[in-house]
């Protein structure tokens, strides 16, 4: 049987809550990713001052209160700056604060450029889900209306059954263009500690 | 239709946490073996989800006007406590893809608090709320248990087993839990 261990499944997994959560549009997903990238950064850096070892397991909660900290931060502007973002998925920004896949820049073996590149699958995964979610969802694109006039979109879509149908249908295209071998895994391979079993 | 009984079925199906906010899926795919076993897990992290919630929730609702953006603390603070007394139950043990398991459990308590906190509940809604999302988290656990255990023992490509089945398994069920909307 194929073996899907990879960075892809790594993000799509440990960031299932914002992706599902913070692809209603995508304005939506632009915003929470800015909030992810925002707070993986600042605790990485963090995580690169402090002392971990005088912390021991306790840096994971020293960790985890400053992004909380962050992502309340930016709960409230987005209030201020984007009221219809924060009325639909407000509670998804803060809890970008506690999505585990923020925090795995903290860890010492993961190097900027591992990082990097799950910043940005997580980033491509959002935006597909968002476009996705309002094209079908809400017949518009960035708030521009496509449809004519007399169709209506299929705002299930929009809702959450529209998230869990989208990202699993794409998790699937994803799969079988790795088998079909159109994608380079070896591109996407965890280092050793990340595996999962 | 009591009111409160309203609430209480409201909470349990058509704005169920896992299924309408998408809170605790990762939790519960990541800690799902097969249906038997889920049935216990899934009462601990039920029962942990309660009293997270009910701790975080009374703390809140005792703090003052001034002390209010302290709610984002509380609300972790309380989901770590339980999370950390469920550790010692012998539950969230260990990493998931590099990542301590217990980071799964805080976003479904802080998030379900958070919604609860928003709705400015009177005490026996939030009694009520906190009591129906606990319920409705259990439902969610054992289904996603289930379709877990069925996707692993088909005959199915490798490309559609879990995770991505499961995940339009939950649409399915979504699109189907939202018709009952019509209701309240």
């Amino acid at each position: 049987m194929f073996k899907f261990n990879n960075v892809v499944e790594q993000v799509l997994l440990l960031g299932l809550l914002p992706i599902l959560g913070g692809s209603r549009n995508l304005l939506t997903a632009v915003i929470v990713t800015a909030v992810f990238v925002l707070i993986a950064l600042l605790s990485r850096m963090i995580s690169r001052i402090i002392k971990i070892e005088a912390l021991a397991d306790s840096h994971w909660i020293f960790l985890l209160a400053f992004g909380i900290s962050i992502a309340y931060v930016c709960y409230l502007a987005t209030a201020y700056l984007y009221p219809e973002v924060y009325q639909y998925s407000g509670m998804y920004i803060l809890l970008v604060g506690v999505t585990p896949l923020t925090y795995i820049g903290c860890k010492e073996e993961v190097s900027f450029s591992s990082l990097w590149k799950k910043i940005n699958v997580f980033f491509v995964a959002i935006l597909l889900v968002a476009f996705f979610r309002e094209l079908i969802g809400f017949g518009s694109i960035v708030g521009r209306d496509l449809m004519e006039v007399g169709f209506a979109p299929l705002s299930i879509f929009g809702q959450s059954a529209g998230g869990f149908v989208i990202l699993g249908t794409i998790w699937i295209l994803f799969r079988l263009l790795a088998v079909l071998g159109k994608i380079n895994l070896e591109y996407f391979q965890l280092e050793g500690a990340e595996m999962n079993e | 239709m009591n009111e409160l009984f309203g609430f209480f079925l409201e909470n349990i199906v058509p704005r169920n946490m896992v299924i309408a906010y998408f809170l605790g899926v990762v939790l519960a795919i990541v800690e799902t073996e097969g249906l038997r076993t889920s049935l216990v897990k899934g009462t601990k992290f039920a029962l942990g989800i309660f009293f997270a919630a009910i701790l975080g929730l009374l703390i809140a609702d005792i703090l003052a006007l001034e002390l209010e953006f302290l709610i984002v603390w509380v609300f972790f603070l309380s989901a770590a406590l339980l999370s950390l007394v469920l550790m010692f139950f012998g539950e969230l043990q260990g990493d998931f893809y590099g990542m301590p398991r217990f980071f799964l459990f805080l976003a479904p308590v802080i998030g379900i608090q958070w919604i609860l906190f928003q709705g400015n509940y009177d005490f026996a809604q939030l009694i009520t709320g906190v009591f129906a999302n606990s319920l409705g988290y259990y439902l969610a656990f054992v289904l996603i248990a289930t379709i877990k255990e069925q996707v692993k023992i088909s005959e199915a490509e490798s490309i559609f087993k879990l995770v991505p089945a499961i995940l339009i398994g939950l649409g399915v069920t979504a699109m189907a839990v939202q018709g009952f909307f019509f209701l309240y």
